[in-house]
């Protein structure tokens, strides 16, 4: 590791100044003092069409807790609970590919996995549309494949399989989530994929060695010590999808909506800035939460292996005892 | 001795891209990363409004979108948009990262988490936010044209210049301090120093920040549908507003273009990191630690 | 025919594995070089008979193992065989392809071509997790997230050794290793040299049929790398398993080593005890490699003479050299020093010089003596240039490099530049070499 040069205020205050008042300025104004003037809001009351007080009431966290949204939080809990398990179980054996591969290919692998996540978001959920739905590519292809079998089974003399009936695939659950994995994947496979690149392979090499075989190695040795890269996977999956707007509202249904769906209608239609205040705060609130759990995590698991690993390649001092 | 079979051909334990299970995985991952996008972008050409038969070859969809004029202008307003968010993100990225990089100072680990945060941030909670705050201080909305793109500029600074103070904070853990007092030692000043050694070296990381920024922000949908103003439309929000009346195949033209823009964009970065890296200017100033 | 899926892996061998008949260093050779060790520089088992009778006792045998990654080629078709109870080195320069021979051995890398045997089994195509056969790796790999206990048992566990007898082997290796008692340790608690013994704890405890050693001390300090050395000598007496160590350093090898096999690019160069390596090397690469040594173009005559630079024209005690362009080789400290000339002497030769270069060593010093040229010897030599070393005589200035002992009152006389003197040799400990082994 080079070191970094650690220079004080004192040394180089013009330096200092310069590189630290306009990015921190900006974003204490843009971007904290916005968040901070939300959090006000959401203690606030609406006087009018477009006034509002900040009164410091409790009362739009305590219309949160309505049926009808609770009901949505769980849903949007389940929603991403499941993207991300699923975007687990798909992206190890992507890392593993793409991280134990030739060196000459491994970049390349690298950018076929994150070039999707180039192109835009909402071009890529209308590209799902189009794939998924009613008259979309797959019911397509199905239509084929049932009119060609109807066929046959009719020519053998067996009963028709009688008129095509698509497979709702577009505006339900099966559609928000299959558009959620697709848009998460690469921020799942990127952490998983690090973590396995900085793993020392003659630890899985010492484990084969002693007799295991590839999936005892890759459950007691692989696991656990790519788990910080598996554990910021899951939140960096997580807190984006908990978020996301776009995909339930154009691939799901009229029983498919989130949190930022309500959000965004509180910002609409509904009207009501506090009780949308609120709601962003609880997700920031859970963001904060998600983020503090990494970090705790993190810093506790790599000072125990980092320790570890510094020692054994350092050189060492005096005849051991 | 009779040998009964010929030994299995041993492999290598942990070459999982040449073991085959994986490699179809793998593939089957592919295809769907894919197949969505090359569908849409195949189909663009295609004379019909089906996304399943081909019905023979049309530029008509391209012909259709460039003339929606409102389409055009969305598109020239996110471009612009884009670039001049990029070079602002590039200079406060830059600024950022070095503080980071180079000074020790009280509250730094705090500063550093909290100038990651817009990273993290569930972008409807910026979004939101963003609308609230130019609401409060009462951002005029009636500007003329460009000055009508200022709020989403302004935001797209915002979430995209800490993306490139990352990329920036990880291309200076290369770099090597002693160069710098090397060129301090040759008689260079402070200065000198600064813009002979350390901006240079700092070259690769800039333009992929700066790629990257481009793509952000050229990509941006929510934060964009909460700063932007009636008159002031970008491309996302565009095909939004065609999307939510219904689909028409003009809307995947225009998506292919964009698309191939912002590959176009990855080409260029991918390229130039590469030829950077076999640039021995670059590499040699990285000794063989490890 | 033994099918190698199902050898299991033993569950225990015996406690106190039969100490194999070590064969222990033989006795110095004599003095003049056997006409053997000349021929056959590289070894091959068919061409040695004497390899072959002791073939019950081998535990590893190559029958032409090699292995290419695409283009480059690590490691050319080579045979060997590794005897049981022995402590076998493996030594090279950086890059020769030892570490891919060890992986090779190991079921990480699959060799391109050939069969391995180990203990009289066909292991070519038998996967790393299934093969006899145990390593220490050079960065340790001692798992971060296991307790030193859990690390030396994970092993046991895999085979499935019952939870008593486990937690009794682990005791018993730790306590080999000098690790008593750390059980609950973390990794992260141990230094670095103990770390080393906690993965050598871990692959002792399996009872491997061999032992593989990725050059376990590199990583250590030059005090604890030679306490190490002694210490792994008396592992391997103790537990009587072979071991098979890499290495690049010579002095670890020489020192630690019943038997070593010198690679160079990929090719064995020889194989043979350390006393005999450093007495009758079979090849330049040999000689050069291991100990410091002087090189002088030379030519076998028709009548079995030689003539070599520097040197003049001497009856070698070799017989049956090939005719032809040659390489002799005369270690220093087989030259004698001195400010006159010593006296004629039947079997002695002598050549005058000035001494030029001299590097203080604290116990001793070498000296590079340019010698008088002889004119006769030193014209047209020029023999391809294989290699360009100083020592490399063959042309312009002859030199040899000499060792004198401090601290003496000859070496107050000689150890200054320019001083005149005389460097005299047994004609006997000339090696000759001829061309084809000089690689
Ligand atoms: N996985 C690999 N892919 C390509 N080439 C390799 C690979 N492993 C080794 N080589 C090449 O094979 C040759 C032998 O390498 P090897 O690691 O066996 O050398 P070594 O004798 O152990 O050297 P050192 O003392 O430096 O460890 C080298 O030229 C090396 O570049
Ligand atoms: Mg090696």
């Amino acid at each position: 590791m080079l070191e970094t040069p650690q220079e004080t205020f004192q040394a180089r205050p013009g330096l200092f100044l310069v590189s630290a008042v306009p990015p921190l300025l900006w974003l204490a104004l843009l971007f904290f003092l916005p968040l901070f003037l939300i959090w006000g809001y959401s203690f606030g009351e609406k006087r009018g069409l477009i006034d509002i007080e900040v009164v410091w009431t409790l009362q739009n966290y305590a219309d949160a807790l309505d049926p009808v949204y609770v009901k949505i939080f769980f849903r949007t809990l389940f929603y991403t609970a499941l993207t991300t398990a699923i975007c687990l179980i798909i992206g190890f054996p992507v890392a593993l590919v793409v991280a134990f591969a030739d060196e000459r290919w491994k970049p390349f692998l690298l950018l076929l996995i994150v070039l999707p996540f180039w192109t835009n978001l909402l071009i890529r959920t209308f590209a799902l549309m189009r794939i998924l739905g009613r008259k979309g590519t797959i019911n397509g292809i199905l239509e084929k494949l049932h009119g060609s079998l109807d066929a046959a089974l009719q020519f053998l003399g067996f009963a028709g399989l009688g008129t095509f009936q698509a497979v709702p695939m577009l505006f339900n659950h099966f559609g928000v989530v299959f558009g959620l994995v697709y848009v998460a994947l690469p921020f799942m496979v990127l952490p998983l994929y690090a973590a396995l690149e900085r793993l020392d392979k003659s630890h899985l090499e010492a484990s084969l060695d002693l007799g295991a075989g590839q999936i005892r190695t890759f459950l007691f040795v692989i696991v656990p010590m790519t788990a910080t890269g598996i554990v910021s996977g899951l939140i960096i999956t997580f807190i984006p999808t908990l978020g996301s707007f776009l995909t339930p509202d154009l691939l799901g249904g009229p029983d498919s909506a989130m949190i930022a769906t309500i959000i965004a209608r509180q910002f609409g239609d509904a009207n009501h800035w506090p009780f949308g205040s609120a709601i962003a705060w609880l997700l920031v609130y859970v963001t904060f939460f998600l983020l503090a759990l990494q970090a705790v995590f993190t810093a506790r698991r790599e000072s125990r292996l980092r320790q570890a690993g510094e020692r054994a390649t350092g050189q060492e001092h005096g005849a051991a005892a | 001795m009779v040998f009964s079979r010929r030994p299995r051909q041993l492999r290598e334990p942990f070459a999982y891209a040449s073991k085959l299970g994986f490699r179809l995985f793998f593939l089957a991952t592919l295809v769907f990363l894919y197949a969505p996008i090359i569908l849409l972008m195949v189909f663009s050409f295609n004379d019909s409004k089906r996304n399943i038969v081909w019905r023979g070859f049309t530029t008509k969809y391209y012909v259709k979108a460039w003339e929606n004029t409102g389409l055009v202008e969305a598109f020239i307003n996110s471009l612009l948009i884009a670039v001049v968010s990029t070079i602002v993100s590039i200079v406060l990225g830059t600024l950022l990262a070095l503080l980071l990089w180079r000074f020790r100072f009280r509250g730094k680990t705090l500063i550093e988490a909290l100038s990651a945060l817009p990273i993290v941030m569930p972008e409807i909670c910026v979004g939101i936010a963003l609308l609230v705050f130019f609401n409060r201080i009462g951002w005029p909305n009636d500007l003329p044209w460009p000055m009508n793109l200022s709020k989403i500029i302004l935001a797209h600074i915002t979430f995209t210049f800490p993306f490139v103070m990352l990329v920036l904070r990880a291309r200076l853990v290369g770099f090597n301090p002693e160069l710098e007092q090397a060129a301090r030692d040759l008689g260079a000043s402070q200065r000198q120093a600064l813009f002979h050694i350390l901006i240079p070296y700092l070259r690769p990381g800039l333009v992929a920040g700066g790629l990257l920024a481009l793509t952000l922000s050229l990509d941006d949908f929510v934060i964009t549908f909460f700063t932007a103003g009636p008159d002031s439309v970008t491309f996302p929000i565009k095909i939004y507003s065609l999307l939510r009346r219904g689909i028409s195949p003009d809307i995947n033209a225009a998506s292919t273009v964009l698309i191939l823009l912002t590959l176009l964009l990855a080409g260029v970065g991918v390229w130039w990191q590469t030829r950077m890296q076999k640039t021995t200017l670059y590499t040699a100033n990285r000794p063989a630690v490890q | 025919m033994p099918n190698p899926e199902d050898i299991a892996r033993p569950a225990r061998l015996h406690s106190e594995a039969p100490r194999g008949e070590t064969p222990r260093p033989e006795t110095l050779r004599p003095e003049t070089p056997h006409p053997e060790t000349l021929r056959s520089a590289r070894m091959r088992p068919e061409q040695r008979d004497s390899e072959r009778a002791e073939s019950a006792e081998e535990v590893i045998r190559l029958e032409g193992i090699a292995k290419s990654f695409g283009a480059v080629t690590a490691v050319h078709p080579t045979s060997f065989s590794v005897r049981r109870g022995e402590f076998f080195a493996l030594l090279g320069p950086s890059g020769c392809g030892k570490t891919t021979l060890l992986r090779i051995l190991s079921g990480f890398h699959p060799p391109t071509a050939g069969r391995l045997f180990i203990d009289g089994t066909d292991m070519t195509a038998v996967p790393a997790n299934r093969r006899p056969v145990n390593m220490v790796f050079q960065s340790y790999a001692v798992f971060p997230h296991m307790s030193v206990g859990e690390n030396v048992a994970y092993g046991l566990k895999v085979a499935k050794v019952a939870r008593s007898e486990r937690q009794q082997r682990v005791r018993e290796a730790l306590e080999l290793v000098r690790l008593g008692g750390m059980e609950s340790r973390r990794p992260a608690q141990l230094s670095g040299g103990q770390q080393q013994r906690v993965a050598l704890a871990r692959a002792l405890v399996m009872q491997p049929k061999v032992l593989l050693l990725d050059e376990p001390l590199s990583a250590l300090d030059a005090k604890l790398r030679e306490h190490m050395c002694a210490e792994l000598v008396r592992l391997q007496k103790q537990v009587g398993i072979t071991f098979l160590i890499v290495t690049h350093d010579q002095a670890e090898a020489l020192s630690m080593a019943d038997r070593i096999a010198v690679m160079n690019h990929g090719h064995l160069e020889q194989l043979d005890s350390p006393e005999t390596l450093y007495t009758f090397p079979a090849t330049r690469f040999v000689a050069d490699f291991i100990g410091r040594i002087n090189f002088f173009a030379a030519e076998v005559l028709a009548d079995g003479t030689v003539e070599a630079q520097a040197l003049g024209k001497f009856r070698p005690a070799q017989d049956s050299l090939p005719q032809g362009a040659a390489t002799a080789a005369l270690r220093p400290e087989q030259i004698v020093v001195s400010t006159t000339a010593p006296p004629k002497q039947e079997g002695r030769s002598m050549a005058r010089g000035t001494v030029s270069l001299l590097a203080y060593y604290g116990d001793y010093c070498t000296a590079e003596i340019v010698l008088e040229g002889r004119e006769d010897s030193t014209e047209g030599e020029s023999e391809g240039g294989t290699e360009d070393s100083p020592k490399d005589n063959t042309g312009g200035q002859a030199k040899m490099t000499v060792f004198i002992i401090n601290n003496t009152p000859q070496a107050r006389e000689i150890a200054r530049e320019g001083q005149a003197v005389w460097c005299s040799w047994a004609i006997r400990d000339l090696l000759l070499i001829p061309q084809a082994g000089g690689g």
